[in-house]
Formats: C-alpha cells, structure tokens, sequence
C-alpha cells in the first residue's frame, strides 16, 4: 500500500480565522439531489410564501434526504438546473424577504432521545455526510450488519480547507455530543475522534470535550493526504482494511463528518434541519482567506463577494468546490452552495503540461490504494478498459495523488475518471 | 446587469480538472538536473583524457539533437523540451561509455543509431525499451569491434603523489579489467585509491568512480531518480561478487575491485536509475537492480568479455515487461 502525498497545507491563514456570519442573500438555490441516492419530491410550488427552515421537498424512497429553505421567502422558481459537476437536477429558487428570522420553522427540541428518535430527527433535519460523498445520514447509522466501532473524521486533509477545524475548535462540545449520539443510534460500543496533527488547537479543545464520555477516545494522526478518506483512516487507526467494493459497515465501522456530527447535535438539541454550513473561502488569490457560516444554496457569486474585492488583478482564474485534489471547477458563479460545499478556493488556473510518461513510478509510489497509474494510464492511451479493470480500476478513490505527483503532469485522475465511466 | 456584465468581463473561469495543485518535479526538471550529475564525469573526463574528449562529447550530443528533431519532424510530434533534453542526456552517456580516443564519425553513426533506432522506432521518449545510449554502444561494438578496442588512451597521473606509477605497463592497452581477464594480473591494494579517483584506462566516463559518485548523490539528493535501483544495483553486485571471492579468493576478483572496476558506478548511476528502461513499480526496482548485478557479475565471471555491465543492463531492460508483470504492488484490501 503507498502512502499518499505530502503536499503544502496552505492552512496558516485561515487556521485562526474565527466562522462568520453572512448576510442574508437576495436568493438562493436549493438543489433536491446533492445527496446519493434518489433525488427528494419537492412538496411547494412557485410563488408559495415559505418559512426559514421549512420543509421544501420530502426524502423519496429509502435513501435520500429531505430539503429545507434556508432563507424566509417566496418561492421563485421550480426547474432543472445544471449542477457544478456536469450534472442536473431539480431546483428550487427561493427569493428573501424583507422580513427575516421573525418566522423560523423548526422542531421542537429532544432532551435525552433512543435511539428511533435521534434517527428519525436526522432524517427530518435532512442530514447527510458532509465531508463531500453526501451519504444520507439517517441510512448510514442504520447499517445492514452491526457495528463496533464509531468514527469522527476530523482529518480534512486536503489543503486550503478548515472548515472543520474551525467547527472543532469553536463547536468542541456540540460535535462530542453530536457523536455520541450518532454513536448511540448506530450502537456501536466504541467511538473514536481521528485528528491530524497539524490542528493542535482542534485536538486540544476536542479532547477537553470528549473527558466526559468514557467511550470516546481521540486519536492523533500523521498529516498525510489522504488521512481523511474513509479507507486510509479505517486502516490507520484499527488496522482493519475494507475489501474491494465493500463499505465501512462491512468492517464494522462508520465514519462520520465532524460538519455532520454539529449539524445532529443542532437538529436534535436545537431541532434545527440542516440549512446551513461552513465554508472556507480561501486560496492564493484571496488576500483574506475566511471561514463562513453559509445558508444552502447562497451563490457562490455571493459567497465570494466579500473576499473577491480584494483581488488586485483580474483575468484567468479557476475557482473550484473542495478542496485542491478532489474539488470540482465551477464554470459559473452561479452555483448554490451545497451541504457537502465544505470549501471554495480560488486560484490561477495549473495548466497541466502532459508530456509524455517516463515511467518514473512516483504514481506508484504514492498510490494509496496500491494501484499502478502508470500501467493504468498505459492501458488507457490504448483505449483498453478491460485491462484497466483487471488492473484495478475500480479501486482507484480518485485522490488525486497520482496526478499531483506526476512529473509529466498527466491527468491521471481525470483520464481513469473518464474509464470509469467507460467501463 | 450592467455591474455583472463587467464583472464577467474581467474574470474568466477555467475548468480544470482535479486535482488543482501539483508537486514540485517536473520531467524538464528531472532531465536537467541528470545532464547537471552527468557534468561531474566528464569534468573527470577531461581531465584524464585531455580537450580530445570534448570533441567526441559535442559530437554525440549534436549527433543526438539533430537525429531527435529529424525524427521529431518525421513523426510530426511535437518538439517538446523533454524530448531534447532527454536526447542530450542519452548524447553525453554514449560519449562517456566510448573509449576516450574513439572516431569521431564512429561515434556520430552510434547516437543517430540510438535515438532513431533504439529511441524513436519504439515510439519516442517514454516508449524506448533499451537505453538508447547503451543500446548504440552495443551497436558500436558489433559493427567496429576492432575500433573499439583500440583507442583507450593512457590517463593524466594523479598529482600530489597519488598516482601509483602506472606508466611501466601505460604499453599495455589493455584496461584493468582486460589485464585481469586475459593476463591474470590482479592488481594490488594500492591500486584501490588510484582507481576510485579514476586513473586507469577505461571508457571515457567511466574511470573516476568518486566523481560519478558525486553525480548519484546529486540525482538521489534532488529526487530525480529513485534510490532503489542503485543501490539495489550496488548492493547485488557486492554480494554476488563476494561470494565467488570467499569461495575462492585466488581465483575470482575481490568485490571492492569488481564495483571499482569497468562501468559498474557509471552504469548503476545512469543507466541503471533511467526511468524509462526500469520498471515502475518499487519492488520492480530492487528486481531490476539485483538481476543486473547478477548478471554483471556473471558475464564478467564466466563469459569471454571481461565487461558486463552494458550487457547486463540491456538485458534486464528486455525483461522489464516480465518483472513489472509479478511485482505490481497488492492492492488495497485484497
């Protein structure tokens, strides 16, 4: 098994940077599938007046999520959008009111729930994992086998991001207390708190919140990216290591986000559904990189508002959700924000060179799921799947590591993304 | 509208696929600081041998940079540095490996024949299977075995004292190797300090052992080639070459003599760590680097040539496809 990459945190700045608040915005759009699984049944229609926090399209089937408005206003527009990515999907556009936080539609709070009620409250409050994959929440702590071992993913090792740190740090105890009742509602006897150790103050303050549960222990881990994918910290921390096509629970485990586990603690102490998030806005084109606490769907036209001004130059950028290995380029400003947004950086666009491979084995080297990108990439010039496949593709996380290595800069990545969808 | 309108005027979106941000190596980078290592030899080079070594190195390099951009311009590919700088690469190793007195027509017709033969019939850089530049010496060999056992010259003595007085058997044109093989002249523990700071006869680069040295950690300090295949390499060879010498010391060459001696350091420095010849994978690497050890110490042992590093390298460069089949690295969770 390689062991990943190594690559400059660019943190520093937006590390101490305490989670502001943002103005209400003019609109927002809500997308009814940024989740996996079914796309949610939009249950208002146009011009309908509704509440911050209301219930705007209900979960379809088993797994999906449901969708609150984020904002008090009037329903705008009912359409299919594109979404960043290449896909499309419904929306629904809710345009402010002047009248704000007068009217809030949320549920009534729980004091001390079973385990029925915290997963019924997570799936009323809509939540889904937020580090990125967007798995309903509700499905994922009702897994098919039993589980042993809860995980609170505190890794966010991609660069740029810190967004959950800053949630560590500032929620220590909402997130504690939001883990253990996921932990609760999976019954799992054991949780674990996995940090990297770049984030001391994170540590600290998880730490002094996680004393009071005996159960709960914190562990410190290497900064490497990617410490924070499911696998590499199932694997690094018990030493269990998840076949080919299986999930965590088939190991015993779950992994949550530590967005997630605030966002539970808030729908069920607070009753609060999931209508906003934080976001790191940062890069190395914005002077002031910043923490935002985000309503779903503002645009990231919005969102970028105030950072975008102090921008001395303008002319070719590539502005991006996520963070630097796996976000996606947007192509518009436009986009909501997601409940898996966790990031929008904005830099000069890296244009790859694409020399020709040299076979130097840096991509095999740094392959954390022990592939050969080299071979893969071989198979792929000859347009030849089939070999791919039998090579591992499937496999393959798209981290990102094998592209950021590579000296010829090939698109690595995007060329077995692309296969992928060939196969 | 109007504000927007200007706003978009100003930014243009690039899509970009993930990820966003890249390491610090390039190809261009890994190229230039190879020809940077590889200037260590031929200081040495030249110093042994005199100015004549210049000649045959401009020469194999402009041999090599006008047969890349023919072959470039045949193939309608584009003409990218990497593709230069790896002809000049392979250029200043073919100098390095010929005899230091070698013709100069000789050696132009060896570097076309390595990069449009060896190189860019087989698809150009990356897609070569034998190192170009040992590929042409072996062409070199077998089209003009005679010349190319007749122009090693006799090396400028060592200052300072070190030189062990060479010149009673400078007659001979035999090199070490040669006198070991054919003559049964083993040289002395003396010898060993002469011979690492590089007086002997020998190809033109490969005389001076400390200066090649220099090179490797020049290459394994920066990160343009991955320490495993030299010392994998070395290490074989040490191991290999010492059993035959417990066995029988009178009888085989000792180990120090047999890394000191012939083209061990320049081939295990870059020819061995050449990515493109050697197999990706890392355990590949130590593969390819303990079968050639192997291999050199047994051509060097037990055929009629008193060298075998070239050999030994060329060989295992045809059986990378093979190594590189069995040592694919296990896959996660499998």
């Amino acid at each position: 098994m390689g062991i990943g990459i190594k690559p400059l945190t660019n943190k520093e700045t937006a590390r101490f940077e305490p989670i502001q608040n943002l103005p209400v915005p003019e609109e927002v759009i809500l997308y009814t599938s940024q989740h996996i699984g079914a796309p949610s049944e939009v249950i208002v229609e146009k011009k309908d007046t509704v509440r911050k926090g209301q219930l705007i399209a209900s979960p379809k089937g088993g797994c999906s999520a449901a969708l609150h408005s984020s904002i008090a206003g009037v329903v705008r527009d009912i359409s299919k959008v594109n979404m960043c990515g290449g896909r499309s999907g419904k929306a629904v556009t809710i345009k402010k009111e002047k009248v704000q936080e007068q009217e809030k539609d949320f549920m009534k709070p729980l004091s001390s729930p079973d385990a029925d009620k915290i997963i019924k409250r997570i799936a009323d409050a809509g939540i889904v994992g937020m580090g990125g994959a967007g798995f309903p929440t509700h499905v994922k702590i009702v897994p098919p086998k039993p589980v042993d071992i809860a995980f609170l993913n505190g890794c966010e090792c991609e660069p740029f991001l810190t967004a959950d740190e800053r949630v560590m740090t500032e929620y220590n105890k909402k997130v504690v207390e939001g883990f253990a009742l996921l932990k609760k509602a999976t019954g799992a006897e054991k949780g674990i708190i996995g940090i990297e150790d770049d984030k001391p103050v994170a540590i600290e303050k998880i730490t002094e919140a996680a004393a009071a549960c005996d159960d709960i222990e914190v562990k410190i881990l290497e900064k490497i990216y990617p410490q924070g994918y499911e696998k590499m910290l199932i694997t690094n921390t018990t030493g269990r290591t998840i076949p080919p096509g299986k999930l965590p629970f088939d190991v015993g485990v779950t992994v949550h986000n530590a967005s997630t586990c605030l966002a539970v603690a808030e729908a069920v102490f607070e009753g609060k559904p999931l209508i906003e998030r934080v976001v790191t806005v940062s890069g190395e084109c914005l002077p002031h990189p910043v923490n935002y606490r985000v309503p779903l769907g503002m645009p990231v036209s919005e969102v970028l508002r105030y950072s975008i001004s102090g921008i001395s130059k303008m002319g070719e950028f590539d502005v991006y959700m996520g963070g630097p290995m796996m976000g996606v380029s947007l192509d518009s400003l436009d986009y909501g924000i997601l409940k898996t947004t966790s990031g929008i950086i904005v830099q000069r666009p890296f244009f790859r060179k694409q020399a020709p491979c040299v076979k130097c084995g840096r991509c095999v080297d740094t392959c954390p799921m022990g592939l050969c990108p080299q071979r893969l990439n071989m198979f792929y010039e000859g347009r030849d799947f089939g070999s791919m496949s039998e090579a591992g593709l499937e496999n393959c996380m798209e981290c990102g590591c094998c592209s950021y290595e590579c000296p010829s800069e090939i698109c690595l990545t995007e060329r077995f993304k692309e296969a992928k969808i060939n196969l | 509208m109007k504000d927007k309108k200007t706003k978009e005027k100003k930014i243009k979106l690039n899509i970009i696929p993930a990820p966003h941000i890249g390491g610090s190596m390039s190809t261009g980078k890994m190229m230039r600081l190879t020809l940077l290592a590889l200037l260590f030899p031929c200081f040495g080079a030249v110093y042994f041998f005199g100015v004549r070594v210049i000649y045959l190195f401009l020469c194999c390099i402009s041999a090599s940079l006008i047969s890349e951009y023919a072959a470039l311009k045949m193939r309608k590919a584009p003409l990218s540095t990497e593709s230069f700088s790896s002809a000049a690469v392979t250029g200043v190793i073919l100098a390095l490996i010929l005899p230091p007195g070698f013709p100069l027509w000789a050696a132009f017709i060896g570097a076309v024949f390595a990069i449009l033969i060896v190189k860019h019939v087989f698809g150009g850089l990356g897609k070569n299977i034998f190192n170009p530049a040992l590929m042409g010496r072996a062409f070199l060999a077998a089209a003009f075995p005679l010349i190319i056992t007749q122009y090693a010259m006799t090396p400028r003595s060592l200052p300072y004292g070190l030189s062990p007085g060479l010149h009673s058997d400078a007659v001979s044109e035999a090199t070490p190797l040669n006198r070991i093989k054919f003559e049964e002249k083993t040289p002395g523990s003396s010898f060993y300090i002469p011979y690492l700071l590089g007086e002997r006869k020998g190809s033109a680069g490969e005389t001076s052992g400390i200066l090649i040295l220099i090179g490797l950690a020049v290459l394994l300090l920066s990160g343009a080639a991955d320490w495993r295949l030299p010392l994998s390499y070395f290490t074989s060879i040490a191991v290999f070459s010492g059993i035959l010498w417990l066995f029988a010391p009178d009888k085989f060459i000792n180990p120090i003599f047999t890394l000191l001696l012939g083209g061990v350091f320049l081939g295990g420095t870059y020819m061995v760590t050449d990515p493109v010849t050697t197999p990706a994978s890392p355990k590949g690497k130590l593969v390819f680097g303990i079968g050639s050890g192997f291999l050199t110490v047994l051509i060097r042992t037990f055929s009629g040539y008193p060298e075998g590093v070239m050999f030994a390298i060329l060989l295992m460069n045809a059986a990378v496809p093979l190594i590189e089949r069995y040592t694919s690295p296990r896959i996660y969770g499998t």
